[in-house]
Protein backbone atom coordinates (compact mmCIF):
# COMPACT_ATOMS: atom_id res chain seq x y z
CA UNK A 1 0.00 0.00 0.00
CA UNK A 2 1.03 3.40 -0.93
CA UNK A 3 1.56 5.89 2.07
CA UNK A 4 0.73 9.40 -0.24
CA UNK A 5 -2.71 9.28 -1.55
CA UNK A 6 -3.07 10.55 -4.86
CA UNK A 7 -3.18 14.50 -4.05
CA UNK A 8 -6.66 16.74 -4.62
CA UNK A 9 -6.43 18.70 -6.73
CA UNK A 10 -7.94 21.74 -4.65
CA UNK A 11 -5.61 20.81 -1.88
CA UNK A 12 -2.89 21.93 -3.42
CA UNK A 13 -3.18 22.88 -7.16
CA UNK A 14 0.11 22.74 -8.32
CA UNK A 15 0.68 18.79 -7.72
CA UNK A 16 -0.77 17.57 -10.82
CA UNK A 17 1.33 19.21 -12.71
CA UNK A 18 4.38 18.89 -10.61
CA UNK A 19 3.75 15.27 -11.11
CA UNK A 20 3.55 15.69 -14.73
CA UNK A 21 6.21 17.61 -15.46
CA UNK A 22 8.13 15.07 -13.43
CA UNK A 23 7.12 11.90 -14.85
CA UNK A 24 7.17 13.24 -18.81
CA UNK A 25 10.20 15.92 -18.69
CA UNK A 26 12.43 15.23 -15.88
CA UNK A 27 14.93 17.59 -16.62
CA UNK A 28 12.29 20.57 -16.92
CA UNK A 29 10.42 19.85 -13.69
CA UNK A 30 14.33 20.72 -12.20
CA UNK A 31 13.97 24.33 -14.37
CA UNK A 32 15.84 26.59 -11.96
CA UNK A 33 18.90 25.61 -13.32
CA UNK A 34 17.95 24.61 -16.89
CA UNK A 35 16.99 28.36 -17.09
CA UNK A 36 20.37 29.11 -15.99
CA UNK A 37 21.65 27.81 -19.08
CA UNK A 38 23.32 24.56 -16.54
CA UNK A 39 21.60 21.62 -17.97
CA UNK A 40 22.32 18.25 -15.72
CA UNK A 41 22.89 18.06 -12.25
CA UNK A 42 24.32 21.62 -11.14
CA UNK A 43 24.43 23.77 -8.20
CA UNK A 44 21.99 26.51 -7.98
CA UNK A 45 23.66 29.88 -6.67
CA UNK A 46 23.53 33.63 -5.13
CA UNK A 47 26.21 36.35 -5.42
CA UNK A 48 25.39 39.27 -3.45
CA UNK A 49 28.38 41.91 -2.27
CA UNK A 50 29.05 44.14 -0.06
CA UNK A 51 31.26 47.29 0.82
CA UNK A 52 33.90 44.90 2.22
CA UNK A 53 33.42 41.58 0.20
CA UNK A 54 31.75 39.42 -1.89
CA UNK A 55 29.71 36.27 -1.10
CA UNK A 56 28.47 33.33 -2.99
CA UNK A 57 25.51 30.57 -1.57
CA UNK A 58 25.01 27.67 -2.85
CA UNK A 59 22.08 24.83 -2.39
CA UNK A 60 24.19 21.60 -1.63
CA UNK A 61 21.44 19.73 0.69
CA UNK A 62 22.76 16.32 2.10
CA UNK A 63 25.90 17.43 1.56
CA UNK A 64 28.50 16.99 4.64
CA UNK A 65 31.21 18.78 4.68
CA UNK A 66 33.86 16.51 3.81
CA UNK A 67 32.21 15.46 0.76
CA UNK A 68 32.31 18.97 -0.63
CA UNK A 69 35.97 20.52 -2.17
CA UNK A 70 36.65 23.65 -2.61
CA UNK A 71 39.26 25.30 -5.31
CA UNK A 72 40.97 28.68 -5.89
CA UNK A 73 42.56 29.56 -9.20
CA UNK A 74 43.36 32.00 -11.11
CA UNK A 75 40.35 33.77 -9.65
CA UNK A 76 37.90 30.99 -10.57
CA UNK A 77 36.45 29.44 -7.61
CA UNK A 78 35.83 25.56 -8.44
CA UNK A 79 33.25 23.87 -5.98
CA UNK A 80 32.82 19.96 -6.22
CA UNK A 81 30.47 18.17 -4.27
CA UNK A 82 30.50 14.24 -4.35
CA UNK A 83 28.61 11.93 -2.10
CA UNK A 84 27.36 8.43 -2.28
CA UNK A 85 23.45 7.59 -2.88
CA UNK A 86 22.14 5.72 0.09
CA UNK A 87 20.08 3.53 -2.56
CA UNK A 88 21.63 2.94 -5.42
CA UNK A 89 25.47 2.17 -5.06
CA UNK A 90 25.95 4.96 -7.73
CA UNK A 91 27.88 8.45 -6.79
CA UNK A 92 25.81 11.93 -7.07
CA UNK A 93 28.68 14.09 -8.41
CA UNK A 94 28.38 17.87 -8.76
CA UNK A 95 30.37 20.35 -9.61
CA UNK A 96 30.21 23.91 -10.37
CA UNK A 97 32.83 26.98 -11.59
CA UNK A 98 32.34 30.83 -11.27
CA UNK A 99 34.83 33.91 -11.80
CA UNK A 100 35.29 35.89 -8.64
CA UNK A 101 36.92 38.81 -9.71
CA UNK A 102 40.29 39.95 -9.38
CA UNK A 103 40.09 42.35 -6.24
CA UNK A 104 39.07 39.20 -3.90
CA UNK A 105 41.84 38.93 -1.37
CA UNK A 106 42.29 35.29 -1.77
CA UNK A 107 43.95 34.03 1.33
CA UNK A 108 41.10 35.41 3.26
CA UNK A 109 38.64 33.27 1.77
CA UNK A 110 36.44 31.23 3.98
CA UNK A 111 33.44 29.39 3.87
CA UNK A 112 30.82 27.76 6.26
CA UNK A 113 27.96 25.41 5.45
CA UNK A 114 24.61 25.51 7.68
CA UNK A 115 21.43 23.32 6.03
CA UNK A 116 22.71 22.46 3.21
CA UNK A 117 23.85 25.69 2.08
CA UNK A 118 27.16 26.76 1.59
CA UNK A 119 28.27 30.53 2.28
CA UNK A 120 31.67 31.60 1.14
CA UNK A 121 32.92 34.39 2.37
CA UNK A 122 35.56 36.84 -0.19
CA UNK A 123 36.70 40.06 1.28
CA UNK A 124 37.91 42.13 -0.99
CA UNK A 125 41.83 43.28 -1.22
CA UNK A 126 42.38 47.06 0.34
CA UNK A 127 42.61 49.63 -2.73
CA UNK A 128 46.81 49.84 -3.28
CA UNK A 129 47.06 53.16 -1.42
CA UNK A 130 48.62 55.79 -3.34
CA UNK A 131 52.55 56.19 -1.88
CA UNK A 132 53.84 59.23 -0.59
CA UNK A 133 57.63 59.81 -1.64
CA UNK A 134 59.43 61.82 0.74
CA UNK A 135 62.66 63.41 -0.57
CA UNK A 136 66.16 63.53 1.56
CA UNK B 1 -16.26 44.21 0.59
CA UNK B 2 -15.83 48.15 -0.08
CA UNK B 3 -14.82 48.60 3.37
CA UNK B 4 -12.72 45.81 3.46
CA UNK B 5 -10.10 46.30 0.71
CA UNK B 6 -9.90 49.88 1.85
CA UNK B 7 -8.68 49.38 4.78
CA UNK B 8 -6.00 46.90 4.26
CA UNK B 9 -2.52 48.45 4.37
CA UNK B 10 -0.16 48.63 0.82
CA UNK B 11 2.57 46.54 2.87
CA UNK B 12 0.05 43.94 2.82
CA UNK B 13 -0.63 43.59 -0.95
CA UNK B 14 2.84 43.88 -1.46
CA UNK B 15 3.86 41.15 -0.15
CA UNK B 16 4.70 38.19 -2.16
CA UNK B 17 3.55 34.42 -0.75
CA UNK B 18 5.21 32.36 -3.37
CA UNK B 19 5.56 28.75 -2.17
CA UNK B 20 8.10 26.17 -3.21
CA UNK B 21 7.07 22.67 -3.28
CA UNK B 22 10.28 20.77 -1.85
CA UNK B 23 11.12 17.46 -3.37
CA UNK B 24 10.75 14.24 -1.12
CA UNK B 25 11.53 10.37 -0.98
CA UNK B 26 9.36 7.85 0.74
CA UNK B 27 11.25 4.86 1.88
CA UNK B 28 9.11 2.10 3.31
CA UNK B 29 9.61 -0.07 6.81
CA UNK B 30 8.29 -2.46 8.17
CA UNK B 31 6.32 -0.22 10.66
CA UNK B 32 7.24 2.81 9.67
CA UNK B 33 7.44 4.98 6.88
CA UNK B 34 10.37 7.65 6.21
CA UNK B 35 10.03 11.15 4.24
CA UNK B 36 12.96 12.40 3.52
CA UNK B 37 12.26 16.20 2.35
CA UNK B 38 14.77 18.50 0.41
CA UNK B 39 14.53 22.12 2.09
CA UNK B 40 17.97 23.44 2.31
CA UNK B 41 18.31 26.98 3.92
CA UNK B 42 15.88 25.98 6.31
CA UNK B 43 16.90 25.04 10.02
CA UNK B 44 14.67 22.86 12.33
CA UNK B 45 13.89 25.67 14.29
CA UNK B 46 12.49 27.20 11.03
CA UNK B 47 10.35 24.08 10.26
CA UNK B 48 6.84 23.41 11.26
CA UNK B 49 5.56 19.29 10.64
CA UNK B 50 1.55 18.69 11.80
CA UNK B 51 -0.86 15.87 11.05
CA UNK B 52 -4.38 16.81 10.56
CA UNK B 53 -7.05 14.23 9.42
CA UNK B 54 -4.36 12.31 7.65
CA UNK B 55 -3.12 15.32 6.04
CA UNK B 56 0.38 16.03 6.16
CA UNK B 57 1.86 19.59 6.51
CA UNK B 58 5.13 20.97 5.70
CA UNK B 59 6.39 24.26 6.24
CA UNK B 60 10.09 25.97 5.89
CA UNK B 61 10.52 29.03 6.84
CA UNK B 62 13.86 30.60 5.29
CA UNK B 63 15.05 33.21 7.34
CA UNK B 64 18.77 33.94 5.71
CA UNK B 65 19.25 37.79 6.25
CA UNK B 66 21.03 39.98 3.68
CA UNK B 67 23.39 42.87 5.18
CA UNK B 68 21.83 46.00 4.48
CA UNK B 69 24.45 47.59 1.91
CA UNK B 70 24.05 44.44 0.13
CA UNK B 71 23.93 44.02 -3.76
CA UNK B 72 22.83 41.24 -5.45
CA UNK B 73 25.15 40.36 -8.45
CA UNK B 74 23.47 36.99 -9.85
CA UNK B 75 20.66 35.05 -8.35
CA UNK B 76 19.28 31.67 -8.46
CA UNK B 77 17.89 30.71 -5.62
CA UNK B 78 14.13 30.90 -4.75
CA UNK B 79 13.48 33.35 -1.42
CA UNK B 80 10.16 31.63 -1.50
CA UNK B 81 8.97 29.13 1.45
CA UNK B 82 8.50 25.69 1.18
CA UNK B 83 5.03 24.13 1.46
CA UNK B 84 4.75 20.53 1.45
CA UNK B 85 0.96 18.89 1.99
CA UNK B 86 0.49 15.44 1.52
CA UNK B 87 -2.67 13.11 1.64
CA UNK B 88 -1.57 10.46 3.53
CA UNK B 89 -3.30 7.32 3.05
CA UNK B 90 -2.52 4.80 5.73
CA UNK B 91 -3.35 5.82 9.38
CA UNK B 92 0.14 7.34 11.59
CA UNK B 93 0.24 6.58 15.06
CA UNK B 94 0.98 10.44 15.85
CA UNK B 95 2.28 10.60 19.20
CA UNK B 96 5.36 8.55 17.52
CA UNK B 97 6.24 11.15 14.94
CA UNK B 98 10.08 12.07 15.11
CA UNK B 99 11.79 14.08 12.28
CA UNK B 100 15.11 15.83 12.77
CA UNK B 101 16.86 18.26 10.08
CA UNK B 102 20.11 17.78 8.83
CA UNK B 103 22.36 19.04 6.33
CA UNK B 104 18.95 20.90 4.67
CA UNK B 105 17.20 17.50 4.57
CA UNK B 106 14.44 16.88 7.06
CA UNK B 107 13.51 12.86 7.87
CA UNK B 108 10.25 12.99 8.93
CA UNK B 109 9.60 9.06 10.64
CA UNK B 110 6.32 8.00 10.71
CA UNK B 111 5.25 4.85 12.40
CA UNK B 112 2.02 3.43 11.29
CA UNK B 113 -0.62 2.48 13.65
CA UNK B 114 -1.06 -0.39 15.36
CA UNK B 115 -4.31 -0.66 14.15
CA UNK B 116 -2.95 -0.26 10.29
CA UNK B 117 -0.58 -3.07 10.37
CA UNK B 118 -1.22 -6.01 8.55
CA UNK B 119 -2.69 -8.74 11.20
CA UNK B 120 -2.46 -12.18 11.32
CA UNK B 121 -5.57 -14.36 12.37
CA UNK B 122 -4.85 -17.95 14.23
CA UNK B 123 -7.24 -20.84 13.17
CA UNK B 124 -8.61 -22.39 16.35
Amino acid sequence: MKLIKHDAFFSDPWTDLDRFLETTLPELANWNSLRFNNFGRSIPLDVYETEGERVIRLELPGFKRKEIELELENSVLTVTAERKDKKSDSKVHMNRSISIGDDVDTEKVNAELSNGILEIHMPKQEQAKPRQITIK
Amino acid sequence: MSNELATQSPTACEKVTTRLRPRYNVSEDKDAYTIDVTMPGVGKEDTVISLQDNELLIEGKRTAALPVDARWLHREISEADYHLRLQLNIDIDADGITANAEDGILKIHLPIAEAAKPRSIRIS
